[in-house]
């Protein structure tokens, strides 16, 4: 164990055979200001489409009525275009600028390539838009995770190889040889997406499988999506920042590295759950609830690393100032990880999943995983990370509390209402005697609920974006009046400053 | 574990061993299924879908119907699928060959579909249930899919098309309710979704069969001196 390895990585350089000429943070961090704060802006204005993509949809459960003169606006549309909206607009391009700015940050090097990268974020946002308007369009594929259309994913696939390959060549080059345990986790995620992404749209968009392949092999993307490339960018995320915070390093390598290997050996393979009693040979059944239970072991030492890393310090929670917004959202983010690998484990087995399974249960372990643990873990760590590649401070104090509290407070509603909806619904489908719309019937108060919670998510979003749009224009700004006030334009320039 | 060498190791070996177990193994033990004779006709099974079914199911795909309906009939004793009658045997791999894409379907906000062809035949109730779900099913929570209709003025003589519906739902006096080619063609898929096919791994249920035959004479042992 290499003890420099094992510190918090923000100190100062000291001098050793480990590393050379590093760039200072500032430099490390105006390296990859670009790319970041583009996949920053992108992501959090895909979080709020998305959010209220769902809130129109959540609304359709319990109000049919409700918008439904359009084909455009159609509840089978609109709900795996939110689902798009978040995991390829939102989840998607938080992992990229928390990957780079860390592998950065972490091997003490500058972000290569910064303009490739940019190139690269227009380019995965042009596939994301045409993606989303061709499923609210109709063109749909129906395979779950990869429904947008053949035109969005060249843009995708071009985009996700330019910035796997930079971010690899940005690790090669690192100052810093020993590595940190974030970024085994980061390189995991880094060889994940580029995989599954050409691996699951070709055998499923371009050269279609036949039969229930399909749907097993839409399972494994999905789960790989969630607990390959979301889980290990978050947790890299969580082991970078609270350890910093706290001051003090992670309390165990070995420990970690063993959540590491177990995240590998089982977080692939734990999909089929999604189709337990469906059509498919029962091995697959088997072997993912075997795997989701392995998953764990993971969840257990992420729980026990940052419990005791957070032991005698619980001042920096009770802080409830803003500038310790950022942390106290990575702690929730991490809590809600954990709630999330237990569930996940819990709803597999076959006794439980008799119950939960196409009930709205699943739904909300996925929003927990993509908004609870991955949402809140970006979230906060975009607080961590814009001041510092922006050199500005958050402009507003009043959104970042709204934005604060209305997504912590907002997508725990979401989520328990839409587990007691599921677990209620649940119990009445299972049991014959009750009507089946009796058991649909139930969950509609609930699913109320969660459409509360989500507006509350969404408007807090809007109060994020609003507060992250200002800080970057107020950056542009400073770019571009030295240049207006040189080409002579002065006058415009105070214009507009005053203004 | 310092070194990139061991990392890229693992995380290549592991990226190796989940595709071989996850996505090759299944298409290698399903993959080269093919129709098979099945029924008592002895059809090969699944026969495919042509023309409007065939439209139709693009239409499903289109609308994301599968994002509230399952197409899967869970094992008997697995959930109460089978005491909802939602289908007399499981479904198994080979009844979705032929669709693409396979829509199995993850949420049941509304009933199953696997076997709604057979369940309800009638394609005036598919076009009036998907014009306003509540004409047929008052309790329903569906959306309408008004927007696969045309309402348009009576001229001359009513379409024979028209739907019927009364009530609420019903439109202006002198207007009336046309189903679009979408329309026609969902109700066509909707209708052709049938998989009560015998399967070697799927039988179906045997029944008791009634043959209307004479109950059985026990037979009474030959007493040779009933002949003299």
């Amino acid at each position: 164990m290499n003890p420099s390895a094992s510190t918090t990585q923000d100190q100062e350089p000291t001098p050793g055979a480990d590393q050379l000429a590093a760039p200072s943070p500032a430099e490390i961090d105006a390296s990859a200001r670009y790319p970041v704060l583009l996949f920053l802006l992108k992501g959090a204005g895909w979080l709020a489409i998305g959010l209220l993509l769902l809130v129109i949809a959540s609304i359709k459960f319990h109000g049919p009525g409700f918008l439904s003169g359009s084909a455009w606006l159609g509840l089978g549309r609109i709900k795996p275009a939110a689902l798009n909206c978040l995991v390829y607009g939102f989840a998607a391009q938080f992992g990229f600028a928390l990957m780079l700015w860390q592998l950065c940050r972490l091997g003490r090097t500058r972000l290569l390539n910064a303009p490739f990268l940019f190139l690269a974020g227009v380019v995965w946002n042009i596939g994301v838009f045409l993606g989303v308007i061709g499923i609210l369009g109709g063109a749909s594929t129906g395979h779950l995770f990869l429904e947008m259309p053949r035109v969005a994913w060249p843009f995708l696939g071009v985009a996700v190889v330019l910035i796997s390959v930079w971010g690899l060549l940005t690790f090669h080059n690192r100052k810093q040889h020993s590595l940190y345990v974030s970024q085994w986790f980061l390189m995991a995620g880094l060889f994940w997406l580029p995989w599954i992404l050409t691996a699951g749209c070709y055998l499923l968009v371009f050269d279609p499988l036949r039969g229930v392949v399909q749907s097993t092999v839409s399972a494994w993307y999905a789960h790989n999506f969630i607990f390959m490339w979301m889980t290990p960018i978050g947790l890299a995320t969580i082991y970078y920042f609270v350890p910093k915070r706290t001051g003090q390093p992670l309390p165990s390598r070995e420990m970690t590295a063993l959540g590491f290997w177990f995240l590998l050996l089982a977080g692939p393979w734990g999909g089929m759950t999604r189709l337990a009693g469906g059509p498919i040979p029962n091995w697959m059944i088997s072997t993912s609830v075997a795997a989701n239970a392995l998953l764990l072991v993971t969840v257990v030492t992420v729980a026990i690393n940052i419990w005791q890393n957070m032991e005698g310090k619980c001042a920096l929670w009770k802080d409830k100032s803003n500038g310790n917004v950022g942390f106290r959202l990575i702690l929730l983010g991490t809590a809600a990880f954990v709630g999330a690998g237990l569930l996940n484990a819990l709803i597999s087995f076959r006794t439980i999943s008799e119950f939960t399974l196409f009930t709205h249960i699943p739904v909300a372990l996925d929003h927990l995983m993509l908004l609870g643990f991955f949402g809140l873990v970006g979230l906060g760590a975009a607080y961590e990370i814009v001041p510092k590649i922006t050199g500005s401070q958050w402009p507003c104090d009043k959104l970042t509390r709204w934005h604060y509290l209305g997504t912590v407070y907002g997508l725990s509603l979401h989520v328990v209402a839409l587990l007691l909806a599921g677990l209620i619904q649940g119990m009445k489908m299972n049991n014959p005697e009750v009507e089946f719309m009796s058991a649909v019937k139930s969950t509609i108060p609930f699913i109320g609920l969660s459409t509360i919670g989500l507006l509350v998510a969404f408007l807090a979003q809007v109060a994020f974006l609003w507060n992250l749009e200002k800080i970057v224009f107020a950056h542009v700004k400073t770019l571009v009046m030295p240049v207006m006030a040189w080409m002579g334009c002065g006058s415009t320039g105070n214009a507009e400053g005053k203004s | 574990m310092n070194s990139g060498p061991l990392l890229y190791l693992g995380l290549l070996l592991s990226m190796a061993l989940s595709f071989w177990g996850m996505v090759l193994s299944p298409q290698m033990q399903m993959g080269r299924k093919d129709v098979t004779p099945a029924g008592d006709a002895r059809q090969l099974y699944p026969a495919g879908r042509m023309g409007l079914a065939k439209a139709g199911a693009d239409v499903y795909r289109s609308h994301g119907c599968a994002e509230c309906h399952t197409q899967q009939v869970r094992p008997e004793g697995y959930g109460s699928d089978f005491e909802r009658g939602w289908g007399v045997r499981r479904t198994v791999a080979q009844d979705y060959l032929r669709d693409n894409p396979v829509m199995l379907g993850s949420l049941r906000m509304g009933p199953d579909l696997a076997n709604i062809g057979v369940r309800q035949p009638d394609a005036n109730w598919h076009l009036n249930h998907l014009y306003h779900p509540k004409t047929v099913v008052p309790t329903s929570t569906m959306p309408p899919y008004a927007f696969l209709f045309e309402t348009r003025q009576i001229t001359g003589q009513p379409s024979p098309e028209a739907l019927t519906i009364e009530g609420e739902y019903a439109p202006e006096a002198g207007y009336e309710v046309i189903p679009t080619d979408q329309a026609w063609a969902l109700v066509a898929y909707l209708k052709s979704l049938n998989s009560e096919v015998a399967l070697f791994e799927a039988p179906l249920p045997v029944e008791p069969v009634d043959t209307n035959a004479p109950p059985e004479v026990p037979a009474v042992p030959i007493n040779p001196e009933d002949f003299e």
